[in-house]
């Protein structure tokens, strides 16, 4: 009971605490703050997931009465249910290696207490979305996690880029919040309530299904946008001009899990959808290919994992379309591990690079950092869903899902993606690690603050490939195995050697390949680099008219509806006073001329009437 | 207690302090006046909040006073306030003090007038909101554009002639029609106390004449499109305390207006009419969310974010549902704190460094951190973020409009990404960028009663965003009682 409530609130503490009064704690205790009390958060979640193991019905924790009034009850309150217990441990064990990690990593930062007191707000504000019992509170968490996004993308808000990134983001995320705003004001209207509690119980409403159609597209557009998937995905490469950790934490593990969380979340209405699901598998599949095709044309080592974590996304998307929940929740925790293995890991390789990003001007690290490498290494081969590493397990499942209940393109988009996957892992490992510059630089492994999380991490991103094997890692993800035997794991496997064996060939042996290929298909190539015009495209759908729209209205306001408004009725009134004037003429023939004029218009009245 | 007058004491007390000021010697030292009317508002501020422990929101009007002055058949002193107005008593009652503390170390001109007009302000709008005689609402409705006048015409900027002509001009000609809509009522009922008018029922024809006449008064007021003109540019040669009333409460006289007289008196009409205003609240929310974007003077830029916003609350009132006028009322509340903070933010940047060019300004997050901070909450509050007072009333509204106007609530909703464009490019270019101002220890920040008047509305923000019942608990009563009145109409 009360562990949630420290759970939730220990990030917050650390965050107002750090926020607030770093002044007043001082510089050590300000950055350390914050990690004690994640690792406290952390800690909690252990007996709360064994209180949930004996009895499993979901605990509602009621906190105070946001709006009670009329038909409208809207209670802040915790709901602690099997996804929220797995979300919790998965959001604090994540959430607090960064924050060891960003100990060493920003130590240079004069701002790094700010840094710390924003990734505990993050992590509050991501714990109230996974403990939400209430659709506004849940509105809250998802609007909070996208803010800390936008601070944390924006954290050196003195250089350019990572503001307008940190705006892009906020900016393409609020779009999705519209559709959810919208969705919950439709469920209001279906059902009457907005708690989880109330919608799992209400009665079916007596709607056209026209209503619910639109609110369940609302809600798949809604996570299209926090979960970057195809078209609403633009902010996810931007967002990478933030500080490494946060990639980690938020662009990674979890704030763009958010979305299949709120899928999962919705799933007793959802389920009634079909139509909705389908879409739902599609956008998945096509964002899982998109991300891993892009993934391998990028220069900039975190824009690579930024694709590939567009693709991870879409596996977890179609697996929420195919109804494969436990799949769906298991590859976000493996995802979120290993994801952030690789993000720390490429922390650490451009930290070795000194701040350098552009794999091109990278190559023979080889050896000499034998822990980064070794955790890219798991992580790649996690990633690509080697046997006995986590995405094997994980990703697989979803694989057979697809196979089984997939309907149409979903299983081949899905296997394509994997041999893509296998391409740019092999891409980044070889570019990164192993390619014969000629020039042998005298670079160091990092300091011992990054490999001990970096350590950790590796280790645990192994270990949680497991979680399907252990009873109570069972009875939380209620994994639901089809097709026993089958040759769909076979297929996978293959499919992601074929692709490793094809880039360890191409990037290893054939130094001149992406030369060719860039002189033989240009524009291929320009579509890659370009990724595939969507920004380009949005910039002249979208930004260009809003700007220059903006511009003209902005001087039509003044030269116009004010010009021919107001100033036309002044204008008005000065003209008949200068026409009035002119018949004040001081002549008495005049006014004498007027007169006998009103005279006679007078009679002829009367004597006509 | 009960029969204590309360309203009668919270106009007087500002109106005294206002006839002081103007009767002392002017060699007055400036912190004097000063001191006077903040001693005044804020005793009356006490007295508002003295009437908060005896209201009972289960009730409908309460305080009610009546007077019939002697000289003039018919025309009373009637006030009392229910839920639709006491939160706006308290708005102004809140308000004004913070304008005065937020000048206390600055010197400003004739001190001593620009606080009696402060406080005869304060007066008049309490009339107004208060008054329960339509004849007496109208006086007081006029009778504050006098003290604003003056207000931006002495101590606003350059243009400050053109701009307060243009003001008191344009809201006096909308309001016009409305005299003449009120006699109309009075030849046709044969009263100007609300409490018989509500009662009657018109002919559907003399209902929509009269519709138009109050409508156009209170759109001019609000304002609406596209007779918003007079507001942008009066802001932008205000001075902050008046520009912190202007949007803070003033506007609100508008969407005040059309709950408190236009639902219950026109009811039928307003069923009619309520695509009409939709079209216009929609132009208005859209047209000056674009327009805003393109703004390069700040107050400008939160002139046209006051436009869009009031758009919402238009939308609120004439959902014809609870939630949406509840919306439309929370929403003016909050704007009325935002706006007030946000007027206050650019007024302190301009007494600081001279302009309100957006170009001039950049980093202000390393050189004014507590003010950006401040600052940047007001912003989220604009932006409808939840936590903040901004989202309640968005919400409320969007669920109101969802039943019966869904299109219309996606327009609503098209706002949160409108709104978000315009204030956080706001904040990229001012918050955040290279630093464009001097930094250090030594130089001229914000003053200590600056930020303490900041400090105050956004504390207010956000504990009307975290706990919004404070309000609605006070309003929930009227709202059902408009919403039971249009019901047999609206069916």
């Amino acid at each position: 009971m009360s562990f949630s409530l420290l759970i939730l609130f220990l990030p917050l503490i650390g965050a107002i605490a750090t926020g607030g009064f770093s002044k007043y704690l001082g510089p050590t205790l300000s950055v350390r703050l914050p990690v004690a009390c994640l690792f406290f958060a952390m800690l909690s979640v252990i007996p709360v997931g064994m209180a949930f193991l004996q009895d499993p019905t979901p605990t509602v924790i009621p906190l105070i009465h946001w709006m009670h009034w009329g038909d409208l009850k809207i209670t802040w309150q915790l709901y602690v249910d099997r996804l929220a217990v797995v979300m919790m441990g998965m959001v604090t064990t994540v959430s607090f290696l960064v924050h060891v990690y960003s100990l060493g990593y920003m130590k240079e930062d004069p701002n790094q207490a700010r840094f710390m007191a924003y990734l505990n707000l993050f992590t509050f504000m991501m714990l109230l979305l996974v403990m939400a019992g209430d659709m506004i509170q849940l509105f809250v968490g998802w609007e909070g996690v996208g803010l800390c996004s936008y601070l944390l993308i924006g954290f050196w808000f003195e250089k350019k880029a990572p503001t307008y990134a940190a705006l892009k983001a906020f900016l393409v995320n609020r779009v999705g919040d519209v559709f959810l705003v919208l969705s919950l004001g439709g469920l209001f209207c279906l059902y009457g309530t907005l708690s989880f509690e109330g919608l799992a119980t209400a009665p079916d409403p007596a709607y056209s299904g026209l209503t619910e159609l639109l609110v369940g597209f609302g809600l798949l557009l809604a996570a299209m946008a926090k979960s970057a998937q195809l078209g609403l995905h633009v902010w996810l490469p931007d967002a990478m001009e933030g500080p490494t950790p946060v990639s980690a934490l938020i662009h990674a593990a979890t704030m763009v899990t958010a979305g299949i969380f709120l899928l999962m979340r919705f799933e007793p209405f959802l389920q009634h959808l079909p139509m909705v699901l389908e879409t739902i598998a599609i956008v998945g599949a096509s964002t899982a290919l998109f991300g891993s095709v892009m993934a391998l044309f990028q220069r900039d080592l975190k824009r690579i994992i930024s694709y590939s974590t567009c693709s991870q996304l879409g596996y977890m998307i179609l697996a929420v379309g195919l109804s494969a929940h436990g799949a769906a929740l298991f590859h976000m925790v493996t995802h979120g591990f290993f994801k952030a293995l690789l993000f720390l890991g490429a922390g650490s390789v451009i930290h070795i690079y000194k701040g350098e990003k552009n794999i091109a001007r990278m190559g023979s690290l080889g050896l000499k950092a034998p822990v980064t490498y070794g955790s890219l290494l798991v992580g790649v081969l996690s990633l690509t869903g080697m046997p006995y590493f986590a995405g094997y397990f994980s990703k697989d499942l979803i694989l057979e899902h697809a196979y089984h209940r997939g309907h149409g393109l979903v299983f081949p988009l899905a296997l394509v993606a994997v041999f893509f996957t296998g391409l740019y892992a092999t891409r980044l490992m070889m570019r990164v690690f192993h390619r014969q510059n000629g020039t042998r630089p005298s670079f160091k492994e990092s300091p011992h603050t990054f490999l001990i999380p970096l350590s950790l991490l590796g280790v645990l991103s192994i270990l949680v490939g497991y979680l399907g094997h252990v009873s109570w890692g069972q009875e939380l993800l209620r994994l639901e195995r089809i097709g026993e035997g089958s040759i769909v794991p076979y297929m996978v496997l293959g499919t992601g050697l074929f692709g490793i064996v094809i880039g360890g060939v191409a990037y290893g042996f054939l130094p001149h390949m992406s030369a060719v290929f860039q002189e033989k298909l240009p524009h291929l190539y320009r579509f890659g680099t370009q990724q595939a015009y969507v920004d380009s495209l949005y910039g002249w759908l979208f930004v260009k008219p809003f700007r220059i729209g903006a511009k003209k209205l902005a001087h039509s306001d003044v030269a116009h509806v004010d010009f021919y408004g107001p100033m036309g009725v002044a204008r008005l009134l000065k003209r008949m006073n200068a026409f009035l004037l002119k018949l004040q003429t001081g002549y008495v023939f005049h006014y004498v001329l007027w007169m006998l004029t009103g005279l006679v218009g007078i009679l002829v009245y009367y004597l006509v009437r | 207690m009960e029969h204590f007058p309360f309203i009668f004491m919270i106009i007087l007390l500002p109106l005294i302090g206002a006839l002081f000021l103007s009767f002392i010697s002017e060699r007055m030292d400036q912190s004097n006046a000063k001191t006077v009317a903040l001693w005044c508002s804020l005793g009356t501020f006490l007295l508002s909040l003295l009437m908060l422990l005896f209201f009972d929101g289960s009730q409908g009007m309460q305080f009610k006073e009546d007077k019939s002055l002697f000289f003039l058949h018919g025309v009373v002193y009637s006030v009392g306030v229910d839920g639709l107005s006491f939160p706006f008593v308290l708005l102004t009652t809140f308000l004004v003090p913070i304008c005065i503390l937020m000048n206390w170390k600055n010197s400003l001109t004739e001190t001593r007038l620009y606080m009696a007009l402060l406080l005869f302000l304060e007066s008049f709008l309490l009339l107004a909101f208060t008054a329960r005689n339509l004849l007496m609402f109208y006086v007081f409705f006029e009778a504050i554009l006098v003290p604003m006048f003056f207000l931006i015409g002495i101590w606003g900027g350059p243009g400050r002639i053109h701009a307060t002509f243009k003001f008191f001009l344009y809201t006096a000609a909308g309001s016009i029609l409305m005299l003449v809509g009120i006699l109309a009522l009075y030849a046709l009922c044969g009263s100007f106390d609300m409490d018989v008018l509500v009662g009657k029922t018109l002919s559907l024809g003399a209902e929509k004449w009269l519709w138009w006449s109050f409508f156009l008064a209170f759109a001019v007021k609000t304002p609406m499109w596209p007779v918003h003109t007079w507001l942008p540019s009066a802001h932008v040669e205000a001075p902050t305390g008046a520009s912190m009333l202007l949007a803070g409460v003033l506007l609100k006289l508008g969407g005040y207006g059309f709950l408190r007289f236009m639902l219950p008196l026109f009811p039928t009409a307003s069923v009619i009419y309520g695509p009409v205003v939709f079209g216009l609240s929609a132009a208005a929310l859209v047209l000056a969310s674009l327009v805003a974007f393109g703004q390069k003077d700040m107050k400008r830029l939160i002139a046209y974010a006051s436009i869009a916003h009031m758009a919402v609350v238009t939308f609120g009132v004439f959902s014809g549902t609870e939630h949406g006028l509840m919306g439309a009322l929370f929403q003016m509340i909050s704007h009325g704190l935002t706006s007030a903070s946000l007027f206050l933010c650019v007024g302190i940047l301009y007494r600081l460094y001279g302009t309100y060019d957006i170009q001039a300004y950049g980093g202000l997050f390393k050189a004014m951190p507590l003010w950006s901070f401040l600052f940047f909450v007001t912003c989220l509050s604009a932006i409808g973020f939840p936590g903040t007072s901004g989202f309640v009333g968005e919400v409320l509204v969007i669920l109101g409009l969802m039943n019966n106007h869904a299109p219309w609530a996606g327009v609503v909703a098209l706002g949160f990404v409108l709104s978000a464009a315009y204030v956080l490019w706001l904040c990229a270019r001012v918050l955040f960028g290279k630093v464009k101002v001097p930094t250090g220890r030594d130089v001229d920040q914000a003053n200590r009663f600056e930020r303490a008047a900041l400090a105050i509305l956004v504390v207010g923000i956000v504990i009307l965003g975290l706990r919004p019942m404070i309000l609605t608990k006070m309003m929930e009563k009227p709202v059902a009682a408009l919403v039971a009145e249009k019901g047999g109409v609206d069916g």
